[in-house]
């Protein structure tokens, strides 16, 4: 079902409507929120409350956008909520170390059934890469996610973060520098070929 | 082309989003150095591990809760005050979509314009001459009639005392004599009238206006007290 096709059937109430759209896009609204949020044990709240969101004002979207760029805004503005609320709340709290229960993004890296080492090594590379990414400036980062991650054009990121063409490719160029800064010296070059030319004996 | 030019140039660079003429004078010039060589590395390498970045899994309950979400916005939709209900999130919708873009220039101008106001508001008072108004918070508001000058001869017939209406003139407008043990009671009568026809009198004030007043004097046969 395209998403023209799933909007109308969820401004007709059909049920489903409904499933499909949870099925579609509860998967990369909670990466998203995930990513843009240091505290990813709230984010399957944050979810349930976009989609509350999307589902009381299903009929008031003009179809100015795209729906996924809709959700998107819906998602992005949340977590910024979200971030909000829990600096102003929990500001005084000393920061707790992870424990056993909590759900980490190592946890969820899928087995390709590549070799003990290359695991290892993706795996480090990853988790250095997610730590830098949450030590960058929330407003480049979500710009990073929704480019890099997300995979959506500028245009759909000017859309989703309500932002000029320009900033989009400003705060996509200094989240990156920003990354890369943290990652500096960090991350080992990926071993490349080098061709040299050799006499013929 | 610098290195500094790469620098800025490189993300769009990656994203082939530069012309062709450009993208040769960045290849070029990262083919040559080193130090650019190891960025375009170094960003390649990030960028593809930000792509291969694993798709969290969400909690398996999450599902079944927006299910239940779903059903519950799907039922309410069905009620009678749906209609109402949408109308007002609607509404909602429409005025914060309309207050949001200006609140901000809104609360910026209303402070703006009380400070302003607040700076200048000294520079308006004007300073008006006040030297011919009555003052009319004064501590001592009025005085009472006094004495101002007494007979040039003195009082022989006993001791009396005499109320006096004093005017707004410091004339006296009318008397009467409260007692007094002289030999006669006209002699008294007419050296009291006597004494009083040459002594004057400062008039009662109230807020700096004359007014009239009445005032007490006794008079015995060697000297004269004034009370009130």
């Amino acid at each position: 079902m395209e998403d023209q096709d799933l909007l109308a059937a969820l401004r007709a109430g059909q049920e489903e409507a409904y499933e499909a759209l949870i099925e579609r896009y509860q998967g990369p609204v909670y990466n998203l929120v995930c990513r843009l949020l240091n505290e990813p044990s709230d984010s399957a709240d944050i979810v349930q409350e976009v989609f509350l969101k999307i589902f009381r004002n299903i009929r008031a979207f003009r179809g100015n956008s795209s729906l996924k760029t809709w959700i998107y805004r819906i998602a992005v503005n949340e977590a910024y909520n979200h971030r909000r609320w829990f600096s102003r709340h929990h500001r005084q709290e000393v920061g707790l170390t992870r424990d056993e229960n909590t759900r980490g993004y190592e946890d969820s890296l899928p087995d390709r059934g590549r070799s003990p080492f290359d695991l290892t090594s993706d795996r480090e590379t990853r988790a250095l890469v997610e730590e830098a990414l949450a030590q960058v400036n929330p407003n480049f980062r979500a710009a990073v996610v929704l480019r890099d991650i997300e995979d959506l054009s500028y245009e759909e990121i000017a859309l989703v973060l309500e932002l000029s063409l320009g900033t989009v490719k400003s705060r996509i160029l200094r989240g990156r520098e920003a990354l890369r800064k943290i990652l500096e010296g960090r991350l080992e070059p990926e071993p490349s070929l080098h061709w040299s030319p050799q006499p013929v004996e | 082309m610098t290195c500094w030019r790469v620098e800025r140039r490189l993300s769009a660079y990656l994203e082939n989003a530069v012309a062709e003429t450009e993208r040769q004078q960045l290849r070029t010039h990262v083919v040559s150095c080193s130090g650019c060589t190891a960025k375009v590395q170094s960003q390649r390498q990030m960028r593809s591990t930000l792509r291969s970045l694993p798709r969290l899994a969400p909690p398996s309950d999450l599902a079944t809760r927006l299910r239940v979400d779903a059903s519950k916005e799907r039922h309410t939709d069905r009620t009678p005050g749906s209609r109402l209900r949408r109308w007002r999130v609607n509404a909602k919708l429409t005025l914060d979509n309309l207050m949001k873009p200006i609140a901000l220039p809104a609360a910026g101008g209303l402070c703006s314009a009380l400070l302003l106001f607040g700076t200048l508001v000294p520079a308006f008072t004007l300073n008006r001459t006040m030297a011919e108004d009555v003052p009319l918070c004064d501590l001592n508001p009025s005085t009472s009639a006094a004495l101002r000058t007494l007979a040039p001869f003195g009082f022989s017939y006993g001791d009396a005392e005499v109320d006096l209406k004093i005017d707004g003139h410091g004339r006296i407008v009318n008397f009467s004599i409260l007692g007094g043990a002289g030999h006669e009671q006209d002699a008294l009568r007419r050296s009291i009238e006597n004494s009083l026809l040459f002594t004057t009198f400062t008039p009662a004030t109230a807020y700096g206006v004359p007014v009239p007043a009445s005032i007490r004097l006794s008079f015995t046969s060697s000297r004269i007290d004034v009370k009130g």
